[in-house]
């Protein structure tokens, strides 16, 4: 143990900031950091916190999908499973390999002119290696990787059009021509028409493979000298084939890819992103959508449910508003750069419980090992500054809100059939006035509601040296005021990171999904109606939760939830009942009209929700028996409209605003979050990670940036 | 390192953070080895960096020549298509499919070697469906032939650069094309066949319109390996492309084509 100990306080539970706390304390610092975890509620997770409620069934805060480039958020839980060394005989999920499972089959929704939905769907193929592996080919993505992949992803995809032309009708023979002299008209024509096309897609192949090759060749200081070249290729491909992609959904989708991808190399050489020290950065206050249209990409390219699905991923509407998509181009880019070119196994990973059980148990239990404390039930009020000629936190106010009654540390975990899981209720029996409490309704993650008033304030010096601050960008506002009213770029923080809430609803079904009428396995699908947008078949985890009777599918779905007005000030108690109730109306209207597109066979003759589909957790306990489209009370929904829970939005033009956790203009506070500047500014979980490193390095130089896979990234 | 220091106001020794190496990411290998580029990078987000394109630089015009490539393979591929597109035989489909990718390849082949560089592996394309067994020893060559000196100067003869080249195929020949022009052409050879001495070139017809034959081209064996082509374009020969077959006298039967582009 270190004689002189570093005490760290860090504020929040969620992705980043464990992150940190799972740094600082590794072997290698030998105790140098006493660290405590300073949490609201009685869970971890943040944004990503799940819980187990009746029949053990899984409740999440939205849906979840890992993906396959998430290189750091791998390896630490591959480390964390390591260190965990469950035993598989007494656990069922004892590695990470048990925790996430490769899932390659994603979708994304389109509706045609006649208003049919179609979709649009894909198995990507599996790539070498496995994500978090140690051992990375190329340490970090250059413009030219990408130039050269992208090249590859041209060449592949006319090679399946010109496939596609190749299979079709053979011309009439003689003898049917004689016979069939108007078929035979028909074919001589289909026969030249197809000739001319083949003839361009082998003059397109030959000039996308020589494209490849100059960009390996040429250094990527070239840029404006392969513009004519990409441009050429660019002319000829949307003169060419327009024609030809317009016959089948198919090669119009493949198209879509190609014409994105050609828009996208133009704009990498047209605004010389490979040298520009900025990187991407430097188109970042464009909007995805406008740059890729500037750089020569089709409306109806910018409109497809492929693009669409990428806003949606990222619930990238501004305030909500699915009239307002917004994404910063710069790091969409990054973003689709990384996902389709840089994953390793599946593109997705889904993981086999709630994210809960998978990633915070786990990393509880390694970090209580390690002899990090936990202080649940404290929220934090405020960060007091001292401004003097070294700025720094001086005090830390937390409204307690709840108490064991020895003053023993909370035990949050509870046991689901071997699994350590997280309840989706505090677990009563451990608190004090524990009957008092819940006869108050008391709802300690919600923001809206007045403090329990049990303050406890720490300070500098005695209570902790360094401060992480790893909560919600949207809290910030209200807990850091001092420092928001007195510090520019703090409050330019405030105005221009913005959030938007988000809406989820979970349903348990008694038939499988082919009963229901879709005819493919599980997916993941985006760019689906409003106000549900994306679902994802969730099936797999009926084994996981704990039924009397299993439910045949399970099916997640979320969105962004427009919001009605500026968030208000926390005495609006009433803010978070009426958003729940506004997302329970959108989801029983959701079921009763727009799901007969992926379902049909859930739909009565008037296109109404079989609700009788929805399988009730307390059936067998209880005379309950609700019928009609009261049943989707028996469901799972959640509106996130808690300021911390809200999704971090990467706006264009808004990102340059974001602080970086190894700022220092405190010095012994630093950040983290994905919604700091942390080298991949977007909301996800990958980003909580490297900013909860970069946290970690702000505090102990360790890890060190280049070990931040993707942190120096174009 | 972590430091722990006095406070000013309570003498309550406090820590501070210890100083980054940077902070922020390196978003530019280039930039972060040469802090001082010689191109402007500007600062806006919206301002597109301008940076100059020496076109004097050989690299540089055979990337610039690289997009006019890409013109003509689709053209080249869409003419064959279309001369073919009456017949409906397989065998027809097998011989356009086959030439369109040879056409194609042999531009590329031509194209890089500008820069001296090992071709890529060949790329199957749909050649790999319609393999023609004609044009497996087969060589070609071709080029975009640019004066030396600027377009007003006087009439050259040197041979473009590239216009030398020993084929993929270790036992093709090498070729030289010697183009007398005004104006940048595209020339290609495609020869199936070698051996004779003395090969007969027909006029160079023009693919479409009226424009006058080119006559007078020249392919003969040229050191002991290779050949020569001499092709004159007259000032006047109006812009479009010309084809031309080659004859092998020895064995009585066409043995290629020549083909020529004079851009608008």
């Amino acid at each position: 143990m270190a004689p002189d100990r570093i005490k760290v306080a860090v504020v929040g539970g969620g992705c980043a900031a464990l992150t940190a706390v799972f740094e600082l304390t590794r072997p290698v610092h030998q105790g140098r950091y006493e660290v405590t975890v300073y949490q609201q509620g009685w869970r971890l997770g943040g944004k990503g916190a799940s819980g187990r409620g009746p029949s053990g069934r899984i409740e999440e805060h939205g849906l979840h999908l890992w993906m396959g480039w998430y290189e750091n958020a791998f390896r630490l839980m591959r480390q964390c499973y390591e260190e965990l060394d469950r035993d598989p005989a007494l656990c069922r999920i004892a590695t990470w390999r048990d925790a996430f499972k490769p899932d390659s089959f994603t979708g994304a929704m389109e509706q045609t002119l006649n208003g049919e939905w179609r979709c649009w769907r894909a198995a990507l193929p599996i790539a070498p290696g496995l994500p978090g592996d140690s051992q990375l080919d190329s340490p970090h993505w250059t413009v030219g990787d990408y130039m050269i992949r992208a090249a590859a992803l041209l060449r592949t995809l006319l090679e399946t059009i010109t496939t596609g032309l190749d299979t079709g009708d053979q011309p009439a023979s003689v003898a049917d021509a004689r016979t069939q002299p108007d078929r035979a008209s028909i074919d001589s024509i289909a026969a030249f028409i197809r000739l001319g096309q083949l003839g361009t897609l082998a003059g397109l192949i030959q000039a996308v493979e020589l494209l490849g090759t100059v960009i390996r060749e040429v250094s990527p200081e070239a840029g404006r000298l392969l513009l004519p070249f990409v441009e050429a290729i660019s002319t000829n491909a949307r003169v060419q084939l327009r024609e030809i992609v317009s016959a089948n959904d198919e090669s119009r989708r493949l198209w879509t890819i190609m014409d994105l991808t050609l828009a996208t190399m133009r704009g990498i050489l047209r605004h010389n992103l490979a040298t520009h020290p900025r990187g991407f950065e430097v188109i970042d206050d464009y909007d995805c959508r406008e740059w890729l249209l500037l750089n020569g990409a089709s409306q109806q390219s910018v409109d497809s449910g492929y693009l669409r699905a990428l806003y949606d991923l990222g619930f990238a509407y501004e305030d909500g508003d699915p009239a307002r998509p917004r994404l910063a181009a710069g790091q969409a880019l990054r973003s689709m750069l990384r996902a389709f070119f840089t994953y390793r196994g599946a593109f997705f990973w889904k993981m086999q419980s709630g994210m809960g059980d998978i990633v915070f148990a786990p990393l509880y239990e390694v970090l209580h090992r390690r002899g990090v404390r936990f202080e649940f039930f404290h929220r934090l009020e405020n960060v007091g500054v001292d401004w003097g000629e070294d700025r720094h936190v001086k005090t830390l106010e937390f409204d307690v809100q709840a108490r064991t009654p020895t003053g023993a540390p909370y035990r949050p975990l509870i046991d689901v059939r071997g699994l350590p899981c997280w309840p989706s209720q505090p677990l009563w029996d451990q608190l004090e006035h524990s009957q008092q409490l819940r006869q108050e309704g008391r709802d300690f993650e919600k923001f809206f509601e007045p403090p329990c008033g049990d303050r406890r304030v720490l300070q500098v010096g005695t209570d902790f040296d360094f401060v992480i601050l790893g909560i919600g960008i949207g809290a910030v506002p209200h807990v850091c005021r001092e420092i928001v009213e007195r510090d520019p770029r703090w409050r330019s923080m405030v105005d221009h990171v913005k959030t938007v809430a988000t809406q989820a609803f979970q349903v348990w079904l008694k038939a499988d999904t082919r009963e229901l009428g879709w005819e493919d396995g599980a997916i993941n699908v985006s760019g689906f109606v409003e106000p549900f947008d994306t679902w994802a078949d969730m099936t797999h985890l009926a084994a996981e939760e704990n039924w009397q009777e299993s439910p045949r599918a399970i099916a997640y779905f979320c969105n962004a939830l427009p919001d009605l007005e500026a968030i208000p000030d926390r005495q609006r108690v009433d803010w978070t009942v009426t958003n729940r109730e506004r997302v329970r109306r959108n989801a029983i209207s959701f079921l009763d009209g727009d799901i007969a597109h992926l379902w049909p066979n859930a739909c009565g003759p008037k296109g109404t929700f079989k609700w009788e589909l929805l399988a009730d957790p307390r059936s067998g306990k209880k005379n309950i028996n609700l019928t009609g489209e009261r049943r989707f009370d028996t469901q799972f929904w959640v509106a996130n409209v808690n300021p911390s829970d809200r999704y971090t939005l990467s706006l264009p033009g808004s990102l340059i605003y974001r602080i970086s956790p190894l700022d220092r203009t405190y010095d012994n506070l630093t950040i983290a979050g994905d919604w700091t500047d942390c080298g991949f500014n977007a909301g996800c979980v990958e980003s909580a990670v490297m900013s909860g490193m970069l946290a970690a390095h702000a505090i102990s130089r360790v890890p060190r940036l280049n070990e931040i896979i993707g942190y120096d990234h174009p | 390192m972590t430091t722990r220091k006095k406070n000013s106001r309570n003498a309550v020794p406090r820590v501070k953070r210890p100083i980054p190496d940077r902070e922020g990411p390196i978003r530019s290998w280039a930039a972060a080895a040469n802090p001082n580029p010689q191109t402007n990078h500007g600062n806006g987000s919206r301002a597109e960096p301008n940076v100059p394109v020496d076109h004097q630089d050989p690299i540089n015009r055979g990337v610039v020549a690289g997009g006019r490539v890409v013109d003509e393979w689709i053209r080249q591929a869409q003419q064959t298509a279309r001369m073919l597109g009456g017949t409906r035989s397989t065998a027809g489909w097998a011989d356009a499919s086959g030439q369109m990718f040879k056409t194609a390849s042999d531009m590329m082949a031509a194209w890089w070697s500008l820069f001296g560089v090992p071709l890529p592996n060949a790329a199957p394309g749909i050649g790999s469906r319609q393999p023609n067994a004609a044009h497996d020893s087969a060589w070609a060559a071709s080029t975009w032939a640019k004066p030396a000196a600027d377009e007003a100067g006087p009439r050259v003869a040197a041979p473009p650069r590239g216009a030398e080249r020993t084929p993929s195929s270790a036992a093709g020949p090498r070729v030289r094309l010697e183009i007398s022009s005004r104006r940048p052409v595209d020339v290609t050879v495609d020869l199936h066949r070698r051996g004779s001495v003395l090969f007969r070139v027909l006029d160079l017809r023009p693919q479409s319109g009226e424009a006058p034959r080119i006559q007078g081209t020249t392919l003969e064996a040229w050191d002991t390996e290779g050949v020569r082509l001499r092709l004159d374009v007259p000032d006047d020969q109006p812009p479009g492309t010309y084809h031309a077959v080659i004859l092998d006298p020895a064995v009585d039967s066409a043995v290629g084509t020549v083909t020529l582009r004079i851009p608008d």
